[in-house]
């Protein structure tokens, strides 16, 4: 299996904490990946790292076989690297069409196919801020795909949803794999989502890796338990 | 042809424009001339300030070096039309220069820097006494062939100044420069190089403010120190901000406003700045999104109403 991103000894440190320390991850192309673990584990960090929103203090990021570690958040965009945040985070004010065209670059998949596969054709007019948190959580995404990525990070995409939008957003991500052939990188709490979901999943603790495995693997990992899942 | 409707409504506020400086007695003709060219100046700044929100204070200073330039060049023997590459140039490359320093910035650190430079700009051509004759000024020699040239030169500016930032606003920097404004992170994560666009916009703000500042010398013949500074860019950001930061006509409108009030009046520079500070705090409190916000606003209602 081709892996796409390959992550070797990265590290972040803010001050004298290590929020990222000695990360090691290979993703394959055409997979949901999960990261998770406790509040406070790195998780959100490592995703700053791979999206160019925070430089490593450490180590190596290749994306398809070239070195992205180091670049500006709009050159990680363009290498093929594409996000969505914990908050929302949309041009508040604009339409949902806008924000999509924003993102749009030559390339990209066209706008209506975008909002066809996040199942918010309906909701193009409408303003974002006017969306619900559900819609804008979709939102988010149907902009990071306008932007024609390889790979997809998304954080805490459930965040705020109810059981059955959670529901739909998983079905939504699985498309973008099955589809589009797009790699996800999801940071989540919602364990139920996370284990139907990914393919692998990996699991961070104090800015380490902790375990990484199939979300059977994971399930029955006991350090995991003992520190994240529980009994 | 829907896309030609702003260049064609431009178009007929320039006649206008000219009509009106042609028809009216010299005090209005000069009034009107000097919003004309602030109208200029100020549209340049509109690139950074209004399409990219970004709050440059810097204006003046670049109005101030295209016309230094272009006196100097005059003086030297070149003709109006070197003069005017050389202002643009000037007033673009000082341009660059406070964008490699501070494009990183953002919000009140941007703004400190940008009237920073003002400053120093301003102290240069006050005691650079050498070159720029200090507080005295410079006589500047009349680069056309008759006075009455600048009639149709100055409202022909004005159009093309709005013109351009209408073309710019429609343009990949120009929706780039929104995306900084609406929400510069967000710019930069979806592949908006923020940085690299903040200062192709600043250097084009400055060009066109180097222009204005050509003609302002060509104009008035005589040009000092205490014309271009560090109030005057306080003050051209306030005349974007009161005709509507990112509306191509608010630039044209904010500088009526702002130039043509205390004019018309004929107040004393200290009282007209008063006047200036009052029109600026009642705007930005009742329309924020400036005058041409505003009536973009009722305009809105109204199709709301009849629909």
């Amino acid at each position: 299996m081709t892996i796409l991103l390959r992550v070797d000894g990265v590290s972040k440190v803010f001050g004298g904490l290590r929020a990222v320390d000695e990360m090691d991850l290979s993703v394959p192309a055409g997979t949901v990946f999960g990261v998770i673990g406790p509040n406070g584990s790195g998780k959100t960090t490592f995703l700053g790292l791979l999206s160019g929103t925070h430089k490593a203090d450490g180590g190596r990021i290749t994306l398809d076989g070239h070195r992205i570690d180091g670049l500006a958040a709009h050159r990680t965009v363009r290498a093929g690297i594409a996000r969505t945040f914990q908050t929302t985070r949309l041009f508040a004010g604009w339409t949902l069409g806008a924000n999509v065209a924003a993102a749009a670059r030559p390339g990209s998949p066209p706008p209506d196919d975008v909002l066809a596969l996040t199942g918010l054709t309906a909701r193009t007019g409408q303003i974002c801020a006017n969306l619900s948190n559900a819609e804008q959580r979709l939102a988010m995404i149907a902009v990071a795909l306008a932007t024609r990525p390889k790979l997809l990070l998304l954080d805490e995409p459930a965040v705020g949803m109810s059981p059955p939008e959670a529901a739909s957003l998983s079905r939504t991500i699985a498309r973008i794999r099955d589809e589009l052939g797009l790699s996800v990188l999801i940071v989540e709490h919602n364990m139920h989502l996370m284990m139907n979901l990914a393919d692998r999943i990996v699991v961070m603790n104090a800015g380490r890796k902790l375990a990484e495995g199939t979300p059977g693997e994971i399930r029955a990992n006991p350090d995991v338990i003992a520190s994240y899942l529980g009994t | 042809m829907k896309r030609a409707w702003p260049y064609v409504g431009i178009a007929i506020v320039t006649l206008a424009m000219w009509a009106l400086l042609v028809s009216v007695n010299a005090f209005y003709a000069g009034v009107l001339a000097s919003i004309l060219i602030w109208t200029v100046a100020t549209s340049g700044l509109n690139v950074i300030a209004g399409l990219g929100g970004y709050p440059s204070l810097v204006q003046g200073a670049f109005y101030g070096i295209g016309a230094y330039a272009s006196a100097l060049a005059l003086i030297h023997g070149q003709n109006l039309w070197v003069a005017t590459i050389l202002a643009v140039a000037a007033a673009g490359l000082a341009g660059l220069l406070i964008g490699l320093v501070f494009a990183r910035t953002r919000g009140q650190y941007f703004g400190m820097g940008t009237l920073f430079f003002g400053v120093v700009v301003a102290l240069v051509l006050t005691n650079w006494t050498d070159l720029t004759k200090g507080p005295l000024g410079l006589m500047v020699p009349f680069g056309l062939a008759t006075n009455d040239q600048l009639d149709w030169i100055i409202p022909l500016s004005a159009g093309a100044s709005l013109a351009l930032v209408q073309a710019l606003g429609t343009s990949r920097l120009g929706r780039r420069l929104v995306t900084v404004r609406a929400d510069e992170d967000l710019a930069e994560h979806i592949g908006v190089p923020t940085a690299r666009t903040k200062l192709a916009g600043l250097v084009i703000s400055a060009m066109i403010g180097g222009f204005a500042g050509m003609l302002i010398a060509q104009y008035n013949g005589t040009i000092s120190p205490d014309l271009f500074d560090q109030t005057v860019g306080f003050v051209m950001f306030v005349a974007v901000a009161v005709g509507g930061a990112g509306r191509v006509l608010g630039p044209l409108v904010g500088s009526a406003f702002i130039v043509g009030v205390p004019d018309v009046l004929n107040l004393p520079s200290g009282i007209g700045l008063l006047v200036v500070g009052v029109i600026f705090v009642i705007v930005v409190i009742a329309i924020p999104d400036g005058l041409m916000g505003g009536m973009d606003a009722i305009r809105r209602r109204l199709q709301r109403l009849r629909t």
